[in-house]
């Protein structure tokens, strides 16, 4: 088990906060206003435009949520914070509601599922509120595949006070099979029309329950190499033919966009996805071709020496 | 692209604005359950706003990269507009409220600003030239559905039997970027179910072997459904053998499968009174909405009406006269 728990958190290090989930008597308060909630210290997790697929965000506008977490006798409950200047809480014509979600992987211990709702093989579940009163349990394969699944109780009730949406949402769950769990965020404002890949998100964060060993020692995956040599690599090695990212005048919309790479992704998995493109494909058109059932990537896989590779990585980690 | 492409010709010489096709649509599909305020079928009259309100300038379809355009979403009040309700209960019940002796008008509860044919038989142009006509639009079931590109959950597709296009209403999750992306307008967003909607081609009628209740209920017999690839339908013979049935707006990128046969017109009138011999609707309207083709089909409509005029045999007069309405369909037939 300690085993799988290093395995799991080695990715996690470089961009992960470590959200304590309180030990509560009965049960977590459904009121998010509740001052069993406001009381306890929060962890604010960074959020960043959804940017990889279309139709996507604008690269700007990164924005924050606020994280409490609460254990009970039988439920697990998140409460989240963000601001919003205005609520927008009906759906109609041209017109949406503010939302937002917390992603879990399906399988955890295994390898983590891409940010963006899981990829081919590793699903991610989702617990979904919207504040015209919908709340959902889904499940997801990567972008584009989100589907709703039966009701499995998860419970969310949403307040908007004085510029500040605060959201509780609980669950029954059994007792947690790991002492940290994955977990990450997405927010969409309705009133700025976000909907579906409209939205803030977050990378992967860990939950650590009580009685989780304090001191798990978390292996430093910064790269060693040189952000400053790495943008130059960007042009010479011709990703930047294919990515945007702050400093590349081409714009180009051919592949995902890199604009928070690092604040997003985790360094093993921008390592893999240089070394293994096709390893976990991001599905946005035109990134990949199929074949034989297979969705293969159009990029070339990284060629070059290690340290360069370690340059590119320090200047992607660092685009957060 | 599918395997066959079922599709329509309206002859707009023949369409008299009646709206018998938009009650049989409304009547069939939407009058009810949040789809109210939708016609998938509507006439408008054109030049006008049409419905919804500029569509034309609205956005959406696909750029010269093939790359889809997000468009505008159109606005509930100010451009589709909201369905009256009506003060019945005062007007028609004579016990009910009275000013003096006489019952109120019947008229809607919330003064209207903007509805389908809000500026019908308007058209533009000066006495004695002002000119209009009648645009009739179901969605084009296009071969290249910019609303199908636009969908980023695959909710939306076209089936392979005869191309029609639909919103799987279990996948779709209300995100509406095919409403914004379509540049015809002819997909709606259902308040009440949270999810789009749009012109089925009432398949269920299709897969009866019947005609999509606008174009059988069509009064002044001007539609015309059959496959593309069918050289004894129709659609086919009027599309491709005679070349008189243009896409509307096929720039938008779409490869739209709803064909119009332009509508000639009268000679315009001078200062004396005497006939120019200048069509009196201005060939750039149409060659706006049908292309550059335009003027060599209005050129072919005229020698072909002369023909019959003469007493001569011209089968495409006969075509588009539809001697007997069943002749304007072929439908349950297999490749």
């Amino acid at each position: 088990m300690r085993r799988l728990l290093f395995a799991l958190l080695l990715p996690l290090a470089a961009i992960a906060a470590d959200i304590p989930v309180q030990r509560v008597d009965g049960e977590p308060a459904a009121d998010p206003m509740s001052s069993a909630w406001l009381a306890q210290a929060a962890v604010a997790v960074p959020l960043y435009p959804q940017a990889s697929v279309p139709p996507a965000m604008k690269a700007a506008g990164k924005g924050s949520i606020k994280v409490r977490a609460q254990r009970g006798a039988t439920t697990l409950a998140l409460h989240l914070e963000w601001p919003d200047r205005k609520p927008a809480a009906s759906r109609g014509v041209g017109e949406f509601a503010d939302a937002a979600a917390v992603q879990w992987p399906l399988q955890p211990g295994a390898a983590l599922p891409y940010i963006g709702m899981g990829h081919r093989g590793a699903p991610v579940a989702l617990w979904f509120w919207r504040a015209d009163g919908t709340v959902e349990t889904l499940a997801a394969e990567g972008f584009g595949t989100l589907t709703a699944q039966p009701g499995d109780g998860v419970k969310a009730k949403g307040v908007w006070k004085n510029g500040v949406w605060r959201v509780a949402l609980s669950r029954a769950v059994n007792k947690p099979a790991m002492e940290r769990m994955p977990v990450a965020f997405a927010v969409w404002n309705g009133e700025g029309a976000e909907r579906a890949g409209l939205k803030r998100l977050s990378a992967w964060q860990t939950l650590r329950f009580p009685g989780a060993t304090a001191k798990v020692s978390l292996p430093d995956t910064a790269s060693s190499g040189s952000a400053a040599r790495g943008k130059r690599l960007m042009q010479a090695k011709g990703c930047a033919a294919c990515h945007n990212y702050p400093g590349n005048p081409a714009k180009p919309r051919i592949a995902p966009d890199l604009s928070h790479a690092g604040g997003l992704h985790a360094a093993d998995y921008l390592a893999e996805s240089m070394r293994e493109p096709s390893k976990i494909v991001v599905p946005g058109k035109g990134y990949f071709t199929e074949q034989g059932g297979r969705r293969v990537s159009i990029m070339p896989p990284f060629e070059g020496s290690e340290a360069e590779r370690d340059d590119l990585l320090a200047f992607l980690l660092s685009l957060r | 692209m599918s395997k066959r492409q079922l599709a329509m010709v309206m002859d707009l010489n023949k369409c008299i604005g009646c709206q018998t096709c938009t009650s049989a649509c409304k009547t069939q599909w939407t009058n009810r359950n949040g789809r109210d305020y939708m016609y998938w079928n509507n006439v408008e009259t054109h030049p006008g706003s049409g419905y919804p309100r500029n569509w034309r300038k609205s956005g959406g379809g696909f750029d010269a990269a093939g790359k889809v355009k997000q468009g505008h979403i159109p606005n509930l009040a100010r451009d589709y507009g909201v369905p009256f309700e009506m003060n019945y209960t005062a007007a028609l019940n004579p016990r009910g409220e009275r000013e003096g002796d006489a019952l109120p008008h019947l008229a809607p509860l919330t003064p209207p600003t903007f509805g389908p044919n809000w500026d019908e038989d308007q058209g533009a142009g000066e006495y004695p030239n002002s000119f209009h006509f009648y645009l009739p639009r179901i969605c084009n079931h296009c071969t290249n559905p910019a609303c199908l590109a636009a969908c980023p959950r695959g909710a939306i597709y076209k089936r392979e039997e005869d191309g029609i296009v639909l919103v799987d209403q279990e996948r779709c999750r209300g995100y509406q970027h095919c409403v914004g992306a379509c540049p015809y307008k002819k997909v709606y967003f259902n308040p009440r179910f949270g999810r789009s909607e749009k012109c089925i081609f009432c398949f269920p009628r299709i897969e009866q072997g019947l005609a999509p209740a606008c174009a059988r209920q069509c009064a002044g017999r001007i539609r015309f459904v059959s496959y593309l690839d069918d050289a004894d339908g129709p659609v086919h013979k009027l599309v491709t053998k005679w070349q008189v049935a243009l896409p509307l707006h096929a720039e938008f990128g779409t490869q739209p499968n709803v064909y119009y046969v332009p509508p000639l017109s009268p000679s315009k009138l001078d200062a004396q009174g005497r006939p120019s011999g200048e069509r009196r609707i201005p060939d750039a309207e149409l060659i706006e909405l049908f292309g550059p083709r335009v003027p060599e089909v209005l050129k072919l409509l005229e020698a072909e009406r002369e023909k019959k005029k003469r007493g001569e045999a011209s089968e495409l007069m006969d075509l588009l006269i539809a001697y007997r309405h069943e002749e304007m369909f072929r439908i349950g037939v297999k490749k």
